[in-house]
């Protein structure tokens, strides 16, 4: 059995009457607990595709199975978790009653968390702050409330979309060996849309890098640098060959830039 | 010098002394002798005040009653309006054009009429108050139910929320902070709708003495009772504001666009 797998999925968007192809043909699949990274440039897709595995979304055709299930079966099960760009913690709830958010949907079904919210608070790093409210937290701290909120039902996924998106470089790559550590102590199957080359290198298993105009995977490339992954990984002679790799995928849908650098240098 | 006193006092001093150097004015205008008849020297409203205090409490008592009537029962009404246009979206639309056009009714107008069908009554009296407060409210509510942010409800479908969960932990605490601006705009409606009413025709009350005084042309009884009907609407907007700091609701500030 796959952690995720997405077969042949397309999506059209009816804008102004006509229908627009968004994404073409899309397939990957991710073993149990691997760490999967979409990028590609603005508008190919990503973040589309993110929506129809969690069930935000329907396909408009193809079929997408998370540990053997259809999404709507998983979502409907709490085997998603979900993390935004923007972290939306609910402004009125304080940081464990936000982590405690998705447990009360839960409530009635007999279900025991494996990590109590207390717990996930301190494994983020927030242990201090279970009463903070989240407009007392920087922006670094509500992703990182919004990631133990996203891990409390111990979900089969977790999506992450652009979740350091938002963040200066410095806290980003905090960040990044954050979930690195925690992803360490819960093997969740992930998938993250990522804009930053050198984020998705260091934390993918698997990076499928898209074009736009339909959106498309041109590229899949499996992420052969050892784990446990730390600061030392980014010196790994592989890192930036793979940096490169990508680099060149996501440069090469842009024929003019090319052509101006041949220009300039032969 | 100035900077000396604390803000928050500051916050106090400057409209409580811009309130004391107009009445000082008024009073020296009146008593100079150049002022036109229909001005009330402040002293002698006050005086008033202090001489017939037994008087105007019972006379503000049923004016209390029904702009406090008037005001509970719209809040439950647009409230119930308000849910309903939540689980039927299509009601939305009918039910604002519809509080639209109630509203844009002048109630001075509609007011003899409600009379004559209704009678002088008590009730009459609280579903005038109840026509001047409810839209105010509605548009709130409503408003308010939608204030939720896009990936707030996106969220609530990751984690399979049901319509009773989404509306009890996303769509009311966000519509929380709108009801208080639409309880606030209408506190003070209130006591004017009590007003009203009772100009209309009523046995008692602020607005019946304030009519009478006008009749009389007792200009010293007249400024009384309109500034009584000030303190009571500034008191019904303190209560509520009250109310929202209880509640908690003044600590989330309104910072999404419905979308």
């Amino acid at each position: 059995m796959t952690g995720l797998s997405i077969e042949q999925v397309c999506k059209s968007f009816a804008i102004n009457g006509q229908q627009v192809p968004v994404l073409d043909k899309v397939s990957l699949s991710l073993q149990p607990g691997q760490f999967g990274a979409l990028i590609g440039p603005s508008g190919c897709g990503k973040s589309t595709l993110l929506r129809m595995v969690a069930d935000i979304l329907p396909p408009s055709g193809g079929r997408i199975h998370i540990d053997g299930a259809p999404p709507e079966q998983a979502r409907r099960e709490h085997q998603i978790g979900f993390v935004f760009q923007e972290a939306t913690l609910l402004p009125w709830r304080s940081v464990l009653e936000n982590v405690q958010l998705p447990l009360e949907m839960l409530r009635g079904s007999g279900f025991k968390p494996p990590r109590s919210p207390a717990e996930l608070i301190k494994l983020v790093g927030l242990g201090g702050f279970e009463h903070a409210r989240p407009a007392q937290l920087s922006g670094g701290m509500q992703q990182r409330c919004a990631i133990a909120r996203a891990l409390v039902a111990s979900p089969k996924i977790l999506l992450l979309d652009e979740p350091f998106g938002a963040l200066d470089e410095v806290m980003r790559y905090r960040m990044n060996f954050e979930l690195l550590r925690i992803r360490g102590e819960t093997q969740t199957t992930a998938l993250m849309v990522t804009h930053s080359i050198e984020e998705a290198v260091l934390m993918a298993d698997r990076i499928f890098v898209f074009a736009a105009k339909p959106g498309r995977i041109i590229d899949a490339i499996d992420v052969d640098i050892p784990r446990p992954r730390w600061m030392s990984s980014m010196d790994h002679p592989r890192f930036a060959e793979l940096v490169e790799r990508v680099r060149h995928g996501l440069f090469s849908q842009m024929p003019d830039l090319t052509q101006y650098d041949e220009v300039l240098h032969g | 010098m100035a900077e000396a006193i604390p803000p928050r006092l500051r916050a106090v001093l400057l409209p409580l002394g811009l309130a004391a150097a107009l009445l000082l004015g008024l009073e020296c205008l009146v008593a100079s002798g150049h002022a036109p008849m229909s001005i009330a020297r402040p002293t002698a409203v006050a005086q008033l005040i202090g001489e017939e205090h037994a008087m105007l409490l019972q006379q503000v008592v049923p004016t209390v009653v029904v702009a406090g009537w008037g005001y509970v029962l719209s809040l439950l009404f647009a409230l119930g309006l308000g849910f309903a246009s939540y689980a039927w979206r299509r009601m939305e639309l009918s039910v604002l054009t519809a509080g639209a056009i109630l509203s844009s009714i002048p109630i001075i107008a509609i007011a003899p009429i409600l009379s004559v069908w209704l009678g002088l009554s008590l009730p009459t009296r609280v579903l005038i108050t109840c026509i001047i407060c409810v839209f105010p409210l509605l548009v709130a509510i409503i408003q308010g139910l939608k204030a939720s942010t896009h990936s707030e409800r996106e969220l609530f479908t990751v984690l399979a929320a049901s319509p009773w969960q989404r509306f009890r932990l996303l769509a009311l605490p966000s519509a929380l902070p709108f009801v208080f601006v639409g309880m606030k705009v209408s506190a003070p409606l209130a006591v004017l709708g009590a007003l009203v009413a009772e100009w209309n025709g009523a046995e008692s009350g602020l607005g019946v003495v304030m009519l009478n005084a006008m009749f009389g042309l007792q200009i010293t009884r007249l400024w009384a009772s309109v500034f009584i009907a000030c303190l009571l609407s500034s008191l019904a907007y303190a209560y509520v504001c009250v109310l929202e700091k209880l509640s908690g609701a003044q600590d989330r500030p309104i910072m999404h666009t419905p979308t």
